[in-house]
């Protein structure tokens, strides 16, 4: 038929391989709900538990400091575990656009 | 000397690297640039003279390029300083890059044509970015008019990261910003003032971005945009990071080995269309230009590029292709539209890469013996680490002076996630490919990029786990 070199017939293999593939993996998804959380990236993957985090932890969140971290968990100790991110407006400091930023990194467990 | 053109760029980059310590007066290095020409010519039967001649105005061109491309035009706009601080101004221009969203601003940069103060119309050139509250209606190519207040570039850190900046602010030609306090107070005058080309690579962009988003997770969308389209916005901060820790961040950005996929893939295409081989290599290099230009031409993509295209032209003409002279014309052409690139980071980790693959890997497969390895998983398992070991060897030294960071974990990391990134780069391509063929299997493409993003963040999220395995420097 065509004249494909080897690695032009590997890529031809590798296409179909990959459909074949691409079609268990959506009937496995249709067929099996928790299968889905595995095969899927979760939304707030990579993102910092307020309520696990220690200080050095928070500090790598952009836009928090050694104080802001401190004052983080100053709050959780005090108040107990951070329902959702945007509990974060009452500390002291996190306020307006540097909070906007900050939620989009953190996640409450 | 079969590798002229390497010796010619070597010479070029020394040649601006001292005129960047030195700062040698333009007349000096443009004298002794003269009086080499002259050598040159004097030289001309006398094969070693001439060499060395020729080698020396190789030198000073660079030295001189880059004196030339640091001094500023008398209408600049970093000239004008009586705009500085002054109430308020408009400045008329042309929008040279797609407005990006930046939190609550949209950040924009304009090729200045004119300022306007209450006093005062002045015609002047140069570039300003515009950083704008709000969301604005205008895009790239067109003509407007801004009213806000002109200052310089402001960058808050250590002296180190000022030193970098000031890097970056000559290197871009930003050397005054606008802001701009409401999205009202843009003005879009009539025409289309850019290049149809960008445009068109923008809205290609743009349509691949959404077919993306479509059809997997925001992560992995952002993922794939980063990896195909060089789109990095969405990706999420905290993963930027933790890419950082690994060594591993490279793949969040389109290198060389995306346009070699896309060269392949257009390759084969063309091939299983029957079209002749003069007419199919003629047909790829324009649509290797315009992937270059959806990807935003950033420098390794423009090495990549420039280096895919002779590649092509020496096949074409039927003569052995050479990846180091391709490598030094790919430097050479960078350097001599901006020979201030030769400090841009992205551009060292490029080149360093790329060489340390060339000249190390052969030599590390002797070492090793990896072509006696008989079993072919054990042969391909060592060869990608001794490509990653020679990368990482290569840019090891770069990555310690700016991230102030080594990252042993890399070597490793960089065994296993490379492989994966290859292969949801292939597949991405293949969704877009069959979103526009065939829509019916573009789910499935969909899945499997998906499922192989999944595998590289838990790999990645293991790797973090390595006790010392990623430390910072003092």
């Amino acid at each position: 038929m065509f004249n494909l070199t080897l690695q032009e017939r590997q890529v031809i293999v590798f296409l179909l391989a990959v459909t074949a593939l691409g079609a268990g993996v959506q009937v496995l998804v249709k067929h099996c709900a928790p299968v889905r959380s595995a095969l899927f990236v979760d939304p707030d993957f990579g993102k910092i538990d307020i309520n696990s985090a220690d200080q050095a932890m928070l500090m790598e969140i952009s836009g928090i400091g050694e104080k802001l971290a401190r004052r983080i968990i100053d709050y959780r100790c005090a108040h107990g575990r951070f329902a959702d991110p945007g509990e974060l407006g009452n500390v002291k400091g996190l306020s307006g656009r540097r909070l906007e930023k900050v939620k989009t990194s953190v996640v409450a467990r | 000397m079969k590798h002229a053109l390497v010796v010619l760029a070597v010479c070029f980059c020394a040649g601006i690297a001292a005129q960047a310590w030195l700062r040698i007066p333009l007349w000096v290095t443009y004298g002794l640039f003269i009086a080499s020409i002259a050598g040159c010519r004097a030289a001309m039967s006398r094969r070693r003279a001439f060499a060395g001649c020729s080698l020396a105005a190789v030198a000073l061109s660079g030295a001189v390029l880059l004196s030339v491309h640091d001094i500023l035009p008398a209408d600049h706009i970093a000239k004008a300083r009586c705009y500085l601080h002054s109430a308020m101004c408009v400045i008329q221009g042309v929008i040279v890059r797609e407005p990006q969203m930046r939190g609550s601003r949209t950040v924009l940069m304009l090729r200045v044509q004119e300022i306007r103060t209450a006093h005062l119309i002045r015609k002047c050139s140069g570039s300003v970015q515009v950083y704008l509250t709000g969301e604005t209606r205008v895009g790239y190519g067109d003509l407007v008019q801004v009213c806000g207040r002109l200052g310089r570039p402001v960058f808050a850190a250590g002296p180190r990261q000022q030193a970098g900046f000031r890097e970056y602010v000559r290197r871009e030609g930003l050397y005054r910003v606008l802001y701009v306090r409401c999205g009202g107070r843009v003005k879009r005058l009539a025409g289309f003032h850019g290049r149809r080309i960008v445009l068109l690579a923008l809205r290609l962009k743009r349509r691949m971005s959404a077919l993306l988003e479509v059809r997997v997770s925001p992560i992995a969308a952002g993922m794939l945009q980063a990896m195909i389209l060089g789109e990095k916005r969405a990706v999420p901060a905290s993963l930027y990071r933790q890419m950082i820790k690994t060594g591993t961040v490279h793949i969040l950005v389109v290198s060389g080995f995306n346009v070699g996929i896309v060269a392949f893939i257009l390759v084969l295409v063309l091939r299983l269309m029957r079209i002749p081989r003069s007419l199919r290599f003629g047909c790829v290099a324009p649509l290797l230009v315009l992937y270059c230009l959806i990807t935003g031409a950033s420098p390794p993509v423009v090495r990549a590029t420039i280096m895919a295209v002779f590649f092509l032209f020496a096949l074409l003409v039927q003569r052995e292709p050479d990846i180091l002279n391709s490598c030094a014309m790919a430097a050479l052409s960078i350097l001599t539209m901006n020979p201030r690139e030769l400090f841009n980071p992205s551009f060292q980790l490029s080149f360093s890469s790329v060489l340390a693959i060339i000249c190390l890997h052969p030599r590390m497969k002797i070492l090793f013996k990896a072509d006696k390895v008989r079993l072919l998983p054990c042969r391909f398992l060592l060869e990608n680490s001794l490509i990653s070991l020679s990368a990482w060897l290569g840019t090891a030294g770069f990555i310690a002076y700016y991230f102030r960071m080594i990252s042993p974990v890399a070597v490793l990391a960089n065994i296993l996630i490379p492989s994966l990134a290859g292969l949801i780069t292939v597949c991405g391509f293949g969704l877009l490919a069959a979103e526009i063929a065939c829509p019916y299997l573009a789910p499935c493409f969909g899945s499997v990029s998906e499922c192989i993003c999944v595998c590289l963040l838990k790999i990645n999220a293991l790797l973090l786990r390595i006790p010392r395995g990623c430390f910072y420097l003092q």
